[in-house]
């Protein structure tokens, strides 16, 4: 388990635990970022601010890329701070 | 509409970066603020929009996620639902951001607001890989879905066909979450209590969405409950259903938040269909470049840059234009005019056309820098500046979002101040806005260039770029000391929305350029008016009585002056250790203007023009390289100017106006002293 602002840059990883106050944890929750969600970590600077994407199916962690079967990313980008990025804590799922 | 009278009002909502202004623009045809920016439509807007030969009210507004009561700006949207009760709720979801969108467009119809989703970018999703089946959508979701392309306009008169028909109609109260058994008949049972104890409260709102909100703990209706008499009694029977919710469930909000999500993401799999398998996409490709660890921050330096070098370079023509006609010609033409006492014609060319020439001097350069901003902004790109920056920012507890008011504050302050508000969280906010003005704006451009040209030499380039160094450095400084001091607490979080990388658009571009514009010109221009009008009537009097225009051509009988009366002392008191004449602290006096003016006014003061002002300061022994230095620094930081100190007050009330002005004087002294102390140590003189 690491934060996500230690996260590689184009891997998969799972949100296993949000260490933050109930402000942010409840933004980070309506957003859609709860635990077990995976997120395609879009850029990162390592460590640092990170920009995400949300995957919803699980399946699209195992697919091939590109992948025509695969679901789709349908849930924009987000761009998390530092400070966010530290909170949130993730696992890898899926190097890039 | 049961009332023939009363007009027909639809609301527009929308999470950040969908499109909102411009699907506002487009329904309205006025005027709006558009943008790439999250947060930006913070001000209430109110259009009007033509259907079937009736004028129904838009109102736009805030951009939000959902509806607790959470921020500010949620709260404004949910109380004007429910208070104001539009006849219509456009829901903007962006295709390429559905998840987010399909959220607050389900906590829209849990509301009980009569909606109308509008599907936009669709042409996005597309090029994405995919397409939403919106007639599948409709079905699902039991409301209209119109698929737009906002840029083009494309399904605009759908939406406006739709609108249209929906006001006639009565909205139907659907249950389009299902919460699982357990909250289910929670809900139902406090349901049924306050539709027994408080009818009048359904009126209102519908009797499950207050039920869902006691159990969500939602503090805003808590607190609208328990002023009712039978109050206490609901909220009794609420806790005790969430005390036993929680421990079947575990937090009943953030279940009620995860099941929303749940049933989001069921939709999105129904309803999204593959269209071909995507293509490596242009905004991936830029930003493998542009957000690049070690490339992104040169280039966006390089970017900035250039941005200054057009806005210069472009709108020199036109500042000469103006600086000949009305602060030349038109100048000497009135005080030609022999028939007006001498003091009128002065107050008309010294004070009142030299106020109008000094805003309009300057409005080209401010003008096109933010034509420049504008187009960068609308590209999606300074979202990507945030990003670069976040990193180092963070360590001085700030957000990377306080990056844009800073750089717009290099155009010019009033405006940067300004941009502060699209900062959410409040004390982020607050010391953003106060540091801002420490800015380098383009007024101090011409004090660094005359001084630093006239003694510093071969020296001047560096000179006056570590003045912009020492600029960024003192704002991140001073910012982390304020949210250290004043503005203490954890940051709510640095979150937004990443817009894919778009063409910018005409519309957009010259509609954000000339609100801006606008508002500097009206804000700050009306200030400096002001001001210069004061300042010329505190040259031409001095405690000896009316001095006569002719203090203004004369060094020595302005000397006798308010102003030359104040230099003196300035000089011979404070300034005493820095070394500088009482025709440079005049010169500051003058500055508090607007910091363009200290090069006028020495100009004035040594009774020449300003082509020759530059020798007359090289040759005057006024200054030497080191007081030289210490007084373009001085210049960078002593105050804000005087509208910018009104954009503070403005913005952050009168308190902190005065915070910023004394802390910049503070802070001026404190650095020129320096400089003058650890050079005369190092041996410059």
């Amino acid at each position: 388990m690491m934060p996500l602002a230690y996260a590689r840059e184009g891997s998969l990883v799972r949100v296993s635990a949000i260490r933050a106050g109930k402000g942010l944890y409840r933004r980070l929750h309506e957003l859609g970022i709860v635990e077990g969600k995976i997120l395609r970590v879009v850029k990162t600077q390592g460590p640092g601010p990170v920009i995400i994407e949300i995957v919803n199916n699980a399946s699209y962690v195992y697919g091939r890329v590109p992948c025509p079967y695969c679901p789709i990313a349908t849930g924009g980008r987000l761009l998390l701070g530092f400070g966010v990025a530290m909170k949130i804590m993730v696992e890898e799922v899926k190097s890039p | 509409m049961t009332n023939e009278d009363k007009r027909a009002r639809i609301a527009l909502a929308g999470i950040p970066n969908v499109g909102k202004s411009l699907i506002f623009n487009r329904l309205t045809g006025g005027r709006a603020w558009v943008g790439n920016w999250p947060g930006v439509t913070v001000e209430k807007k109110v259009g009007t929009l033509r259907v079937n030969g009736v004028e129904v009210e838009v109102v736009d507004l805030p951009g939000i996620y959902s509806l607790t009561a959470y921020s500010v700006d949620e709260l404004i949207a949910r109380n004007f639902i429910v208070e104001e009760k539009p006849d219509v709720v456009v829901c903007i979801v962006s295709a390429i951001n559905l998840e987010r969108g399909l959220y607050l467009a389900l906590s829209l119809l849990e509301l009980g607001a009569n909606v109308i989703i509008d599907l936009n970018m669709v042409d996005l999703a597309e090029k994405e890989g995919y397409r939403i089946n919106h007639k599948k959508l409709e079905s699902i979701i039991g409301v209209p879905v119109i698929p737009t392309i906002a840029p083009i306009g494309r399904g605009i008169d759908k939406l406006k066909e739709a609108i249209g028909k929906a006001i006639h109609e009565e909205k139907v109260q659907i249950r389009i979450v299902d919460y699982g058994r357990i909250v289910e008949e929670a809900i139902s049972k406090i349901e049924e209590v306050v539709k027994d104890l408080a009818p009048e409260l359904t009126e209102k709102y519908p009797a499950r969405w207050i039920a869902l909100k006691l159990l969500e703990g939602d503090s805003d209706i808590i607190d609208k409950v328990s002023k009712l008499p039978v109050g206490k009694e609901i909220i009794d029977k609420a806790n005790q259903l969430r005390e036993i919710l929680k421990e079947k469930i575990g937090d009943p909000e953030s279940y009620i938040v995860e099941r929303r999500h749940e049933r989001v993401s069921e939709i999105v799999k129904t309803v999204v269909e593959r269209a071909a398998v995507p293509r490596v996409s242009m905004t991936d490709l830029l930003d493998s470049i542009l957000t690049h660890k070690v490339v992104g921050i040169p280039f966006a330096l390089s970017a900035i840059y250039l941005l200054f070098r057009f806005a210069f370079e472009v709108s020199t023509p036109l500042v000469d234009l103006v600086d000949v006609t009305i602060n030349g010609y038109l100048h000497d033409l009135v005080l030609e005019i022999h028939s007006l006492p001498e003091w009128f014609t002065s107050l008309l060319a010294d004070g009142i056309i030299a106020g109008i020439g000094a805003i309009l001097v300057f409005l080209p350069v401010i003008a096109f820098f933010f034509l420049g901003f504008a187009v960068l902004e609308d590209v999606g790109y300074m979202a990507r500046v945030a990003f670069l920056v976040d990193r180092v920012f963070h360590k001085f507890n700030l957000p990377g979002k306080a990056v844009i008011p800073l750089i717009i504050g290099f155009g010019c302050n009033v405006p940067g101040v300004m941009a502060a508000r699209g900062i959410e969280d409040e004390n982020e906010r607050k010391t953003t806005a106060l540091i801002a003005p420490l800015a380098s704006c383009n007024a101090r451009l011409p004090v660094y260039l005359v001084i630093g040209g006239a003694i510093l030499g071969t020296m001047a380039g560096f000179a006056i770029l570590s003045l912009y160094v020492l600029s960024i450095i003192l704002a991140l400084i001073v910012g982390l000391l304020l949210r250290r001091i004043l503005f203490k607490g954890a940051s709510t979080g640095f979150i937004m929305e990443l817009p894919p990388y778009m063409m910018p658009r005409l519309d957009n571009v010259t509609i954000k350029t000339w609100e801006r514009t606008k508002r500097f010109l009206f804000k700050a221009g009306t200030v400096i008016f002001l001001a210069t009008v004061i300042v010329w009537l505190l040259s031409v009097t001095g405690p000896g009585g009316y001095l006569g225009p002719e203090a203004l051509e004369d060094p020595h009988l302005i000397r006798e002056s308010w102003v030359g009366v104040l230099g003196r002392s300035l000089s011979s008191t404070i300034f005493s250790l820095m070394g500088w004449d009482w025709k440079a602290a005049v010169a500051l006096f003058f500055g508090f203007i607007a910091k363009e003016i200290v090069v006028s006014s020495m100009a004035i003061l040594y009774g020449v023009g300003e082509e020759k002002l530059m020798d007359v300061i090289a040759e005057s022994q006024t200054f030497t390289p080191l007081t030289a230095y210490a007084y373009m620094a001085f210049v960078l930081i002593y105050v804000p100017c005087l509208a910018t100190l009104a954009m503070i007050r403005n913005e952050l009330g009168l308190k902190y106006a005065i915070l910023a002005l004394i802390y910049e004087i503070l802070l001026a002294y404190i650095v020129s002293l320096s400089i003058i102390g650890i050079g005369s140590v190092l041996g410059f003189s």
